[in-house]
């Protein structure tokens, strides 16, 4: 009888990869985000509907970062998740499903912060809040104060640097897959990323210093 | 050997461990070294780390999940329509329309009637009244005037 399992046990590891569907296969999130998103290019709605669930806070929350306002965001996050499913087709699983879609929101948001109406939009939405803010002992920045000098910093960025910063800080993306996302070296992913938290200190200390937030104009 | 700006360059990747061992090393050699670097790399470190405990906002809505579900209902009808107009599909259709096209334009063109003159075609046009008038025997035109005005006649006294 052991020896029959053992052999069984052999078989099933030597025809792993053949086994019908990779069902036996312990995947790691990643694997099944693709082997989903295969699905998806099939027409399975079910599959999607589940990498959307998986997703969604994700992205409206990077939109949300990148354009500063809530509202759109949501509406840039609804075309994001269209245009996933449109272009399933094209996705090849050697990419991670995670990389492909943050390629597919960086464009996005791009092409709404290129509108001229956003631009217009934006600069009303970004103006400093000099409200009086309580003092924390110290020193140290309370959130709305931080959120706030983030928000300034974030408005005076280049896109890309605004887009790997919040890939990096908000999402936990690590170098290399935002270097995929927006199709740069890692090398000058680095150097976004550390341009883009300059400012933020930058932002952070005049605000510790009691000034007003400063507008850079980008 | 790093310069002062390449190791400034590499801070922030050095917080977020995003260097080689080897670059590791010479930023950690640097900020012993160097006290305004260190203290740099001190300031930056705590904004990060304050930037990344920030609260997510708000998170979306179930109307949100609504409205692309029903998004991709509509594009999965159009791209069926779209799917079912295909060249196969559209080739031996087109082929149909065409030829009930010139069947129409054949059958409904009007038929020369060569050697018909005025009065044959009005005959042939009324035969049916014509007929009719044969079936009560009127052959006569000024009986079939007395028919024509018969309530006429039975008014009178």
């Amino acid at each position: 009888m052991p020896e029959l399992i053992t052999r069984a046990t052999r078989f099933l590891i030597r025809n792993f990869r053949t086994l019908e569907g990779f069902e036996l296969q312990e995947m790691t999130v990643e694997d099944e985000d693709a082997a989903l998103f295969m699905r998806v290019a099939k027409g399975d709605q079910g599959a999607f509907a589940t990498l959307f669930d998986r997703h969604q806070a994700s992205i409206v929350r990077f939109a949300h970062r990148f354009v500063g306002n809530a509202a759109r965001a949501e509406e840039l996050a609804q075309d994001i998740f269209v245009k996933l499913y449109q272009h399933a087709k094209s996705y090849r699983p050697d990419a991670k499903f995670k990389t492909f879609m943050f390629r597919v929101a960086t464009n996005h948001c791009l092409n709404e912060v290129r509108r001229p109406a956003h631009k217009a939009e934006a600069a009303v939405a970004v103006l400093p809040d000099t409200r009086e803010s309580p003092e924390t002992p110290d020193g140290a920045l309370d959130g709305r104060q931080l959120e706030q000098a983030v928000g300034v910093a974030l408005h005076g960025m280049s896109e890309r640097e605004r887009a790997a910063f919040c890939m990096c800080r908000f999402e936990g993306l690590p170098y290399k897959e935002i270097a995929h996302a927006l199709e740069a070296s890692e090398a000058a992913v680095k150097s976004l990323i550390h341009r883009a938290s300059l400012q933020v200190l930058e932002q952070v200390e005049l605000l510790k210093a009691g000034l007003a937030p400063k507008r850079s104009e980008a | 050997m790093s310069t002062r700006e390449e190791l400034t360059g590499n801070l922030t990747a050095y917080i977020d461990n995003e260097l080689s061992e080897l670059e590791a090393r010479r930023i950690e050699e640097a900020l012993r070294l160097d006290p305004e670097l260190a203290a740099l790399e001190q300031k930056l470190r705590t904004a990060v780390k304050a930037v990344e405990a920030l609260p997510a906002p708000a998170p979306a809505t179930a109307a949100l999940r609504r409205a692309v579900l029903q998004r991709l209902d509509e594009k999965t009808a159009l791209q069926r329509l779209r799917g079912f107009f295909t060249l196969p599909r559209l080739v031996p259709v087109a082929g149909l329309a065409a030829a009930a096209a010139i069947t129409v334009v054949v059958v409904g063109r009007p038929v020369d009637k060569p050697g018909l003159d005025d009065e044959t075609l009005f005959v042939a046009q009324n035969i049916e009244v014509l007929e009719d008038l044969d079936l009560i025997g009127l052959e006569n035109p000024d009986d079939l005037d007395v028919v024509a005005n018969l309530h006429e006649l039975e008014v009178r006294p």
